[in-house]
């Protein structure tokens, strides 16, 4: 079963295996650059139809998805029955008002694809890579273009990503990503091993096609109060950003699934704050399980 | 593709189709118009551990006292040592003194010497240039913005091109920093500081008042970058003051051979390697001889 597992995964990152120099000299290629934000968690936003993202569980009184309790459903076909019972468990932990450890709250770097529910980004092409940095807590990527896999890549919390543009789209192929001691690939506590293959695809849209990312993040997250930082104008008529990205981890899912985060430039002043607001996670810590607040580890004096 | 000005003043627009660049092309337009600071593959390693004084720069940073040098791991006839601040710095307002009296003593009790690299707080401006001693940093120049990457953390400053300040600025860790070029010196003027982070790594303070500028210019055949800071704060300082970090470049990304790249940003969160505090720190196990 193990080596079918690997042929399968084998022919499955061979299928996105990078071409070198997908743009021609000359050609063309989108322009991501500036601040792109999302103004709703959990973040991800789930497809109408086919393998996806898990839902929440927990709903407000008109529908929407309740982020102050993060249920996860369980029942999504995707989840291995492993799975499905860990997301259970944290869901009923969530639903006592008793929240759960994730990179996020603890401070760590959250990996793929859990990352990808930050609520800012940004991204610099430098031609031979990209550089991607989040918002919350500060976190970067790289990304190299047009370059292969390392036949043994390092594991590391954000993996070995490659990317490469097809037309108008950037496409970026992640492996090699290690799990780390509060790892999930979202924020139902959807478990993730090293075996996780994350595929992304980001592409400028026109405001009539974003109109159907935005209702659904509008379906299954929380929009974050008016003025919450980043603030999105959600009827911005020039070019938003999509992301379609797509999942894959043998150990824990029946199936790859797929899901969308849609972004819109995040607005200068009066309306928007006009730059990047701060968010320091070691100023915010918090534990959960316990009434007590953690003590991000900090040393006395530096050990260099 | 966008323009930029070796003044700095604007941008402008031209003949390509809104959401495009070519694909090299802007990044051939940025060669020719700013210098070019690094990116991601582009490690800038400190030279200095804190700040330097600029010679015939005036008043300068502060530094160790002379009575109890600083050395840092490897160096000194007596293994390293905890910073203690020179308080004689005529700089500093007889408000701090206190406060940083209470921390030297501290240090040179060998109980404490917060760093905010240690304890996973941002640096502020300028700490960002002295924090950790041996994460690099990496400088990202887009076309509307350039960040700044201390590895360990890490660590990311904004930087908004050409832009004047906000009128209305909620403080934070890094402020708001605007920028532009003058011809081969990047020129970044910070504002919005908040006044929970030290200035520097011997722990001195500043107020919500403070203004830096800092100018990042490429010396000795761009190999090395050298950063010239002055500080303003009518609130902590006499006067202003000037201080110089120096930095070395990294390692050439000219080629890829199926590993990761030269020079390529590592992951270092902050809060994999921190140790417990609360108690007294042990010092760093030294041998005082050689035992072969």
């Amino acid at each position: 079963m193990k080596s079918r597992q690997n042929l399968w995964f084998a022919a499955a990152l061979a299928a996105v295996a990078v071409a070198p120099a997908s743009a021609a000299p000359g050609a063309s290629i989108p322009d991501f650059s500036g601040i792109w934000a999302h103004q709703w968690d959990p973040g991800f936003e789930a497809l109408d139809s086919g393998p996806t993202a898990l839902v929440n569980l927990a709903r407000l009184p008109d529908g929407r998805g309740n982020v102050a309790q993060l249920v996860g459903d369980y029942h999504n076909p995707i989840l291995k029955p492993e799975a499905a019972e860990t997301v259970r468990k944290l869901g009923e932990q969530s639903k006592m008002h008793v929240g759960f450890h994730n990179p996020r709250n603890q401070c760590w770097p959250m990996g793929l694809p859990f990352v990808l529910s930050s609520d800012g980004m940004e991204i610099f092409d430098r031609g031979d890579h990209l550089t991607i940095i989040y918002r919350l807590d500060h976190q970067v990527r790289t990304v190299r273009m047009n370059a292969a896999h390392p036949a043994k890549p390092v594991p590391s919390y954000y993996g070995d990503s490659v990317g490469h543009y097809e037309g108008d789209t950037l496409v970026i192929d992640t492996i090699a990503l290690k799990p780390g001691p509060f790892a999930m690939l979202d924020w139902f506590g959807t478990p993730q091993t090293p075996a996780l293959h994350v595929v992304e695809r980001y592409r400028l849209l026109d405001y009539d096609e974003a109109k159907d990312g935005i209702r659904r993040a509008g379906r299954d997250n929380t929009i974050n109060p008016a003025g919450t930082p980043p603030v999105m104008d959600f009827d911005y008529r020039g070019k938003w950003l999509q992301l379609l990205f797509t999942v894959d981890d043998p150990n824990v899912f029946t199936t790859p699934w797929s899901a969308t985060v849609t972004y819109a430039p995040q607005l200068p002043p009066p309306k928007g704050l006009g730059v990047w607001p701060e968010y320091v996670c070691a100023e915010n810590p918090y534990k959960y399980g316990t009434e007590e607040d953690v003590h991000v580890p900090t040393a006395k004096v530096s050990d260099f | 593709m966008i323009k930029f000005s070796n003044r700095g003043v604007g941008l402008a627009l031209t003949l390509l189709p809104v959401g495009f660049l070519t694909a090299s092309g802007a990044l051939a337009e940025q060669t020719e118009s700013i210098p070019q600071l690094g990116s991601a593959y582009s490690p800038w390693s400190k030279l200095n551990n804190d700040f330097v004084a600029i010679p015939g720069g005036g008043p300068g940073p502060v530094m160790s006292d002379p009575a109890h040098p600083y050395f840092p791991n490897g160096r000194g006839p007596n293994g390293p040592t905890l910073r203690i601040a020179d308080l004689s710095n005529p700089i500093l307002k007889p408000w701090l003194i206190p406060s940083m009296k209470k921390a030297n003593d501290l240090a040179a009790a060998g109980k404490e010497a917060y760093e905010a690299r240690a304890a996973c707080h941002p640096g502020g401006v300028p700490g960002f240039l002295v924090m950790g001693r041996l994460n690099p940093m990496y400088i990202v120049q887009g076309p509307r913005e350039v960040v700044l990457i201390n590895e360990g953390g890490p660590e990311v400053r904004h930087i908004h091109l050409n832009v004047p300040h906000s009128t209305h600025l909620k403080p934070s860790p890094y402020g708001e920093s605007v920028g532009h070029y003058e011809g081969d010196t990047l020129v970044v003027d910070t504002i919005g500081l908040s006044d929970d982070t030290y200035v520097d790594n011997y722990r001195t303070p500043h107020t919500t008042q403070e203004h830096v500028i800092e100018r990042f210019k490429l010396i000795d055949g761009g190999k090395m970058l050298q950063v010239d800071v002055r500080v303003e704060d009518s609130g902590a300082f006499n006067m202003p003051w000037s201080a110089r970090q120096i930095y070395r470049g990294g390692v050439s990304t000219d080629s890829f051979h199926g590993k990761f790249l030269e020079g390529q940003m590592l992951e270092a969160p902050c809060e994999q390697n921190n140790l417990i505090g609360g108690a007294t720190v042990a010092p760093i196990p030294v041998a005082d001889k050689s035992d072969f």
